[in-house]
Parts: structure tokens; sequence; C-alpha cells
């Protein structure tokens, strides 16, 4: 009778990116592997640091609205949001609502398009060539739509302190009802890809599951924390621009059910916000107000009195905040943010830890990070 | 809670850590300037016994030869995530020598959230963070290619000529009007 042969083996190392067509942005993952299942991975980043916060310190007032602008470039619109409505507070300066419904629909195309990329990347992750061209078709339709508006398609730089720059386009309203009543059948289509695919939930179910308790442990926020549960979002907690006159609910994983947080969940609950943010666009659009752009003249400089303010804005990946101080002087005296993708950097490692190689780039592209804002 | 109350039984718990209540900015939000060094006891008390178990934001800036750390605190429900009462605590941190790095008491042990931001500040600012018995958190390499010297969010940091061979322009800067 033979004996059985123990043969003795050690973790394997496995050091990936800075980058890699894995990873969602600069990062590099140093991992520690028992045959495929990751024993344990750290993280590194700061690839892609421009030194933003400083670089904000350099400028005059108006200029730092462009560099909020590049906090994250699949959504430009929060980092700016997020900047004027802390200046305005500090300034005592009043938006006009014609302003305020644009930056309610500016930031709802925003949001689609970041969750539309985000779709690419799961998309990409599962191997499903034919929903990374139904989306980008349709992403290329919100892209022009901001290109008609500001002038650009990414990098939109339109914000400005009391207002926006410029008025918006004609034929603007007509093309977002358009684009939302398109967008209403497009979501069943993808619903109809991904949803109901056998072969997408095998590859997604139960994969990356992050549990209500450690969400609130590590301060996610946003879609991935609404997909384990929680149903906190600042449109609703403490509205801005307007966003209490509007009728939306706030999508929610269903917690009765068997499984929570997993990255299926993560990905099903974009496609809902998606569905909310179309029929908020319908909303603003249909009652948008006549009347001025802007409080204060375009071009002039803006003289901010010495004083502070913090507020947060719900950005496509979750709770984006901005400190302000000013001291009464030419350029900011500190611009801070607190950026959602910090935390969901913070979930990788424990997300990892026990998952099959070939799940990694599932769980990291259903997290929605941005390296970049992350970073700054 | 009431804030009244809030810092009546703080100033009660803590004699002497409270140093200053005000206003943030234009809200009706307390800022509460604490002690620097009682930042440990206080934490854990608005923790355990306030129940502000989230910390949202932690951030640091230079007012003439401080550091101020701001730490922005809430409540939440525990079910539905949603936040609650808004909490903002400051202490300040001189600076002796201004390119020296100096110690702040770590509050990672209370709030995990903390970590990122005090690595991120630890390296920009040049704080080290000191964790419970003793160690010093030194972070070099996280947002800085190894080898950078000096704190770059200091408000007395001039860049260097060049790094690694290569030249930095800023002329363009100093015609914009902006600091060297």
């Amino acid at each position: 009778m033979s004996s059985r042969e123990i043969l003795k083996t050690e973790l394997a190392k496995l050091a990936l990116g800075p980058f890699d067509s894995a990873l969602p942005g600069p990062l590099r993952l140093q991992m520690e592997l028992d045959g495929e299942v990751i024993v344990s991975a750290k993280v590194e980043t700061g690839f892609i640091h421009r030194g933003l916060e400083k670089a904000f310190e350099r400028q005059r007032w108006i200029a730092s609205i462009s560099y909020a602008d590049r906090l994250d470039p699949d959504g430009p619109i929060f980092g700016e949001l997020a900047l004027c409505l802390a200046v305005e507070e500090i300034a005592q300066l009043t938006v006009p609502p014609r302003a305020e419904q644009v930056r309610v629909l500016l930031s709802e195309l925003g949001r689609i398009s970041c969750h539309m990329e985000y779709l690419v990347r799961v998309a990409r992750a599962v191997g499903s060539d034919t929903m990374i061209h139904y989306v980008l078709r349709d992403r290329e339709k919100i892209l022009d739509l901001f290109e008609l508006t500001t002038g650009a398609r990414y990098s939109i730089n339109f914000l400005r302190f009391g207002g926006i720059q410029a008025d918006i386009t004609e034929g603007f309203i007509e093309r977002i009802l358009e684009l939302s009543e398109l967008f209403r059948i497009r979501v069943k289509e993808y619903n109809d890809l991904f949803t109901y695919n056998h072969a997408f939930i095998q590859r997604t179910q139960g994969v990356g599951t992050l549990s209500s308790k450690r969400v609130r442990e590590l301060g996610v926020t946003g879609p991935n924390a609404r997909a384990a549960g929680f149903s906190a979002d600042i449109r609703k907690i403490h509205p801005y621009s307007g966003y209490d006159k509007i009728d939306f609910e706030v999508p929610v994983a269903d917690l009765r059910g068997l499984r929570s947080g997993d990255a299926n969940d993560r990905f099903l609950l974009r496609l809902r916000e998606i569905a909310v943010s179309t029929e908020i666009l319908r909303q603003v659009a249909e009652n948008i107000s006549d009347g001025a752009f802007c409080s204060r003249k375009q071009g002039q400089e803006i003289k901010v009195p010495a004083g502070e303010a913090y507020v947060r804005v719900e950005s496509a990946r979750g709770l984006l905040g901005c400190h302000v101080a000013a001291d009464g002087g030419p350029m900011p005296a500190r611009i801070q943010f607190r950026t959602p993708s910090h935390a969901h950097l913070a979930a990788i490692p424990e997300l990892l830890s026990g998952t099959r190689l070939e799940d990694l780039p599932v769980v990291l592209s259903s997290l929605g990070l941005g390296v970049a804002e992350a970073d700054r | 809670m009431d804030k009244s109350k809030l810092i009546s039984k703080l100033e009660a718990g803590f004699p002497g850590a409270v140093l200053q209540v005000q206003r943030f900015g234009k809200t009706e939000t307390q800022c509460l300037w604490i002690e620097g060094k009682r930042i440990r006891e206080v934490a854990r008390g608005l923790k355990e016994d306030f129940g502000f178990n989230i910390l949202e934001n932690l951030s640091v800036m230079q007012i003439d030869d401080a550091l101020v750390l701001t730490y922005f605190l809430r409540t939440s429900d525990p079910e539905t995530g949603n936040y609650g009462e808004c909490l903002i605590v400051r202490l300040s941190a001189h600076l002796k020598k201004p390119n020296h790095a100096l110690e702040v008491a770590s509050i990672v042990d209370f709030w995990a959230t903390a970590l990122p931001f005090e690595m991120e500040a630890g390296e920009l600012f040049g704080i080290h963070f000191v964790l419970e018995g003793g160690t010093k958190r030194i972070v070099t390499g996280l947002r800085l290619p190894v080898g950078w010297r000096g704190y770059p969010l200091r408000k007395n940091y001039v860049f260097p000529e060049s790094f690694s061979g290569v030249r930095h322009e800023r002329a363009w800067i100093e015609k914009a009007g902006g600091k060297k």
C-alpha cells in the first residue's frame, strides 16, 4: 500500500501593477497566493498623485475650479460643484434657480456617464464585449451633450462661483428629454444582457462581499454602501442645488435577501441609479426656469472673505467632501477633498483575501474606484 | 443630544481639555478646540459615550506657525447608515522649527477611517502620528517619490530647482502671480 505524499509548498508572491488591465487605475497590489487563492493583499497607491491640493494654493480663486475639475476625470462636475458650493457659502453668494437646475442636469449626466464607465469596466472583467460596445455607444450621447453645452467632452470646467459659465445652448433641454426616454429603453437592454444573464450571475454573485458592518467601519459610501443595505445619500440627507424639490427614490439593495453587498449587488445598484438619474433629468428638464445663469459678471475676479466651509455632495462614487479655508487673499488658503475612493481602496485587502485570482478583476472593477481622486 | 449639554458633559468629563467652543464658518455646527495632548481621551469619549461613530474627514492646514488638525465627526444610524449629528473637533500643534516634523497622537484605534488621512497628512505636512504604546508612524513614498525632501503642503515649502535630474520650470507660475 502506498502512503500519500504531501508536497510542502510555500506561498507564492505576486506583484501586480502599477499598470495592468486588471486594475482600475495606477496602483500596485502585492499579493500572497496559495495556489490560485489570494491569501493576503497589500495596496500601494500614489502613482498618479498630482499635488492638486498644493496647486490650489498657488492659483487665483477663479482658476481653482479648473483644478477641482481634474479631481476625478470620470466625474469632473462633482469636484467643481463641491468647490463652488463651499466658496459660495463663505462669500454668501446666491445662485440663480436656472443655474441650480443646470448644475443638477450636469451632475446627473455625470453620474450616468460615470456609472456607464463602471459598466464597461465590469463588462471587460467578465469578458462581455457586447456590453462594452453597447454601453460605449450610449455614453457617447452623454459626452455629446456635455460638448453641446460646455464645449468639452471631458474636464468641462463649466461651473462658476455664483452660477455657471454660460447659458445652456439651444436644443439642450430637448436632447435631455430625448436622452432620458432613450435610457429608459437602454436600461432594460442592459438588464437583458446582464441582470438575467446566467454566466454574468455566476461570475459576480458571492464575489467580493462587503458586509454592512465593514461598510460602516471603513467609511464606504455611495453605491457601494447602498449595495450593502445602507440608504445614506447626501442628495436626500442634506439636499443641495435644489435636490429637495425633485421627487426621486434612492435605490438600496434588499437586505432581506440571502446575500448582500457582493459584486453583483454593486453592479445592479448602479443600473438602478442610472434609471433614477434618468428620471431626475426628465423632471428637471421639464421644469427648467427662465432667468439669469450666474449672479456675478463673467470673468470678474472674486473676492472671497476670510472664513471657511465644509460641504458635501453625492458624487457618482459616494460622499465627496470639500473643506475650503480663505484668508481674504487672492488665492485659497487651503482646499482639501475627502474622496469616496479613499475608503474603497481601504476595503480592497479584505475583499481580496480568500478570493480566487480569476475573480480579482471582477472584485476591483465592481468597487468603482477612482484612483485619480484618491491620489489627487 | 443637545449640543450645549454635550459640551458641558465633555467639559465635566475631561476638565481643561476643551479650550474653546465656536461656530464652524457660517453654519450652526459646533467646533471644539481641544488640547492636542488629550486628543485620544477626548476621541474615546466622543466615540464610546457620545456615539460619534463616524470620522468622515480629517483635514490639516497651516495657520501661521501652527498646523491645525480638523476632525469632522458624525453620528450614524447603524441600520440605514443615515447621518445624524455633526461635530467638529480641532487641535493645533505648534511648529517649533519650520522644516521639522511634529508629533500628534493617532486616533486610528477609535476610527479606522482615520488611517488614510493620517498617512497622507504624515507625509505631506510632516506629522508623525504616535500610536498607542508610543510607536511613531513615519510615512514616506506614499504620495511623494522616494528621496523627495520637505513637506509640500506647508506654507513655507519651496519647490526644489530639480529632482532626480529633471529641472522644474516654474517661471509661468510667478508670471501669473503665484507664489514661488
